[in-house]
């Protein structure tokens, strides 16, 4: 038999290298779609956040996994200009196999040393057949293959581990949106690729260095051989796609030592643990461990479940112990000659060997000496696929689960305001410095070592320049809008929160809408030297936060008075002037205008204690407010709700001189939407904060000096004139 | 004599709303205790629970102490007049009309705002 396929081979092989190339990969391409499909359901990254979730949460995309990107760099006519995220990874998961000599980097041999473990075909045959397509007779390992720093070398282009990190990184701190879509259509189609190569560690064939390309040839020849397990599992799609114990996360923190593949993402391969003979295949039962390792020591490949001559030969599954046992042959009445496994310590599988099809036929004619050759038929590959399929899921969504872990979480500054900043007139002005804490909020992995850190704002603009304060019901830009900050070099993140400042040249406008903010983290964390840390918050929009004065007009009993008319209402001197005597009882009833002096501002967590505004802790200071004044700052900040405490040192009635000190007031403040949210329907959402007129201004909210009668109708003050002018403020420090 | 004192004015009324038929639209508060409150559509004050439809605003879907929460759907008008002028085409329009006027509570006692 060995030969006599051998023959079909050569014979096919001129057919073959003049058509096309076939497809040797290991799963096929619908195959492929399906585990990286399914991966994506299965894989949580730190334990608890869906990629969906994470995409949403953490690097602001409102459609997480199903928003769009365009990829429109030079590519195969075959791959789709725009997809979602989700899409990207499933073209990762087909495009792996392209061009056809790209799968001979899909092999791994867990019982060879790493720098060796490649395709490397002792078949004489098949090594000549792929050398002369490939050019090579040995390829590298796919697990050192999955972190080459170059792929680009013929072969279908670079989309390893490290194009998918700086692709990564790319689309997390690029300025424009073009870019950054790009960035992550690479990203999402790299670690599809990735996926690939863990999928394929779970198929036999790659693991037992057996390059089983006689049924790709066939195919491509247009005919039809026995098959393969590639083959029948894609025309297969009851196939279980979960259920598998799953391995154990915990061999993503063991370092590989292997400077070729340094990344701990190889340990899905293999985690050196098993070692043939010397460890038996028991180990392979413990959860730790690679999936090359369990499909090497449990399963037999098309051309292994025989003692070769001139090939490798594997100590498990143990031939010797192998037990009969007769199941129905896939097609016909004829019971077939199988094997199960015996007690040689690995996984218990029943059939793991057949009698070939020939054997079957000449025994069935009565021909002498059947069953001197072992195959793998589709009962074979049926055991075989329901214990490594939801396997393949399972280590491929390890993938998805180690790629995305770096978490950094962001808070507050202790100063409560992230940002705070000028107002320029018709709202131009812009932040220019953010502040916020952050911390390493990856699990059990620490950075180690020194890293850097850019701050990143998402934001859209409103059509045409319009001021969001005047008119916040404006139309929002599709396109959004990136600031990146300066790096923050030599940063040593902990999993205790630690503050920065964030530089941003040019600043980031005020006059913005939809804010997210986005830490990013390149550096090391575990055994990654080059890994990505991402967080993100959405804040609320840039806030304006007026402080003014009022007291130029006071209602009593409902009537509005102009009180800064010292012509209409003179100072209460009886009997003279009694103007201000307005309800005839003998007492002023107006007290206005007045004047406030140094009234700080400061704005706070309403979880946290109330702060006392001083000289030296305001957000904003006024040094004299006089009547239909008021100042303004921009702020920015991440609370729905806010507290405001204001001090004033002086407030005093001009009419009658008198002196108010220190009068301090907390009030709570609504944060400012204008953003855009995924609704429970699924269906975007814009939600805007209204403002207001008030006084010739556009408002959100405003604290206003005014007299204690005049609070019930403040609302009938509104139109009143004149427009408060707005002064100078001292903003704090940025 | 009285004396002037910081108060908080919050929101007194709306303009410039979605549509160029908006009214204006105060929120006065909260019924202690139910999901109800009051609105003055310019003027006329009216009871709100989630689910009434306030003309040219949109329909309540939250009553809270802080702020009333209306929503609109766009039409498809809407949206393809959002789409030619290369804006953000969203589905719904969620709009939040703070409560009109918080008055300041006297310093020291801000715990009662996180009450």
């Amino acid at each position: 038999m060995f030969f006599v396929r051998h023959f079909v081979v050569l014979a096919l092989s001129v057919a073959f290298l003049a058509i096309s190339c076939p497809s040797a990969g290991a799963f096929n391409e619908t195959t492929h779609r399906l585990i990286n499909f399914r991966a994506n359901d299965v894989a949580l990254i730190d334990g608890d956040l869906s990629l969906d979730a994470f995409l949403k949460g953490s690097v602001g995309l409102v459609s997480g996994i199903l928003t769009q990107f365009s990829d429109l760099a030079p590519r195969q006519s075959d791959i789709i200009l725009t997809n979602n995220a989700f899409e990207w990874l499933l073209v990762g998961a087909t495009q792996e196999d392209e061009p056809f000599c790209r799968s001979a980097r899909h092999f791994h041999d867990p019982l060879r040393a790493w720098s060796d473990a490649g395709l490397n075909s002792s078949d004489p045959v098949s090594a000549a057949l792929i050398a002369a397509v490939c050019g090579a007779f040995s390829f590298p390992s796919s697990a050192i293959w999955s972190q080459r720093a170059n792929q680009d070398d013929g072969v279908g282009g670079p989309h390893s581990w490290l194009d998918a990190r700086t692709s990564f990184a790319t689309a997390l701190t690029s300025v424009a949106q073009a870019d950054r879509d790009r960035a992550w259509a690479n990203t999402f189609r790299s670690i599809g690729q990735v996926m690939h190569l863990v999928a394929d560690a779970s198929v036999p064939e790659h693991v037992r260095n057996d390059p089983h390309i006689l049924e790709s040839v066939f195919q491509k020849a247009g005919l039809s051989g026995y098959g393969n397990y590639d083959f029948w599992v894609e025309q297969h799609p009851e196939l279980p796609f979960s259920g598998a114990p799953p391995f154990d996360r915990s061999i993503l923190r063991q370092p590989t030592n292997v400077p070729e593949a340094p990344v701990p993402i190889a340990r899905l391969i293999d985690t050196d643990t098993y070692t043939g003979a010397a460890s038996g295949p028991s180990v392979t039962l413990n959860p730790a461990i690679g999936i090359a390792e369990f499909a090497n020591a449990n399963f037999f490949s098309e051309d292994t479940g025989n003692r070769n001559l001139l090939g490798r030969n594997y100590p498990y599954p143990a031939i010797d112990l192998l037990v009969p046992s007769l199941h129905p042959a896939p097609s016909g009445p004829n019971l077939r000659r199988y094997y199960k496994k015996g007690a040689d310590g690995g996984l218990l599988v029943d059939p793991v060997l057949a009698e070939c099809v020939l054997d079957e036929a000449a025994r069935a004619a009565g021909l002498p000496a059947p069953g001197t050759y072992n195959c793998v038929d589709e009962n074979v590959w049926r055991a075989t696929a329901n214990e490594m399929v939801p396997r393949a899921v399972d280590y491929a969504a390890g993938v998805l689960e180690y790629f995305f872990r770096g978490r950094l979480e962001i808070a507050a500054p202790d100063r409560f305001a992230y940002g705070l900043s000028t107002y320029q007139p018709g709202n131009t002005g812009g932040f220019n410095t953010l502040r916020f804490k952050v911390r390493n909020a990856t699990p059990d992995e620490d950075p180690g070592a020194a890293g850097r850190m850019r701050a990143i704002v998402q934001y859209r603009k409103p059509a045409a320049g319009v001021d969001l304060i005047q008119n916040p019901f404006a139309s929002l830009s599709a396109e959004l809008y990136f600031a990146v900050s300066e790096i923050v070099p030599d940063v040593v993140l902990t999993a205790d929160f630690r503050e920065f400042a964030f530089t941003f040249r040019p600043p980031f406008p005020a006059n913005s809408a939809d804010v997210f903010l986005m830490v990013v983290y390149e550096g090391p964390l575990g055994f990654e030297h080059d890994a990505v840390m991402v967080g993100g918050k959405d804040l609320l929009e840039p806030d304006p936060l007026d402080v003014g004065n009022a007291t130029d007009w006071e209602c009593v009993d409902g009537v509005a008075y102009q009180v800064s008319d010292f012509v209409q209402y003179p100072p209460f001197h009886p009997p003279g002037q009694t103007q201000r005597d307005v309800t005839g009882d003998g007492n002023p009833d107006l007290s206005g205008p007045a004047v406030s002096h140094n009234t700080f501002t400061k704005t706070f967590d309403l979880s946290q204690s109330t702060p006392m505004p001083s000289e030296a802790n305001f957000d904003q200071y006024l040094p004299l407010t006089s009547f239909a004044q008021y100042g303004r700052v921009m702020l920015l900040q991440d609370q729905p709700t806010y507290g405001a405490a204001v001090l004033s040192r002086d407030v005093v009635q001009t009419p009658s001189g008198a002196v108010i000190p220190n009068d301090f007031r907390v009030a709570a403040l609504q944060g400012v939407y204008n953003d855009s949210i995924l609704n429970p329907r699924g269906q975007i959402q814009r939600r805007i904060t209204a403002s207001i007129p008030y006084r010739g201004l556009a408002l959100h909210h405003a604290i206003l000096l005014v007299s204690d009668s005049t609070l019930p109708c403040v609302g009938a003050l509104n139109l009143k004139e004149p427009d408060l002018t707005r002064i100078p403020s001292v903003v704090a420090a940025p | 004599m009285k004396s002037a004192s910081l108060i908080l004015l919050a929101l007194l009324s709306v303009a410039g709303a979605p549509g160029s038929e908006a009214q204006t639209l105060r929120y006065m508060g909260k019924d202690p205790d139910a999901q109800t409150g009051w609105i003055e559509v310019d003027g006329v004050p009216s009871h709100v629970a989630p689910g009434v439809e306030v003309p040219a605003w949109g329909s309540v879907t939250a009553v809270t102490d802080h702020e009333l929460i209306v929503e609109r759907r766009r039409s498809e008008a809407e949206k393809a007049k959002a789409r030619r002028e290369g804006a953000l085409v969203h589905d719904a329009i969620e709009i939040h009309i703070p409560r009109d006027i918080v008055e300041f509570f006297p310093g020291g006692v801000g715990q009662r705002l996180r009450q």
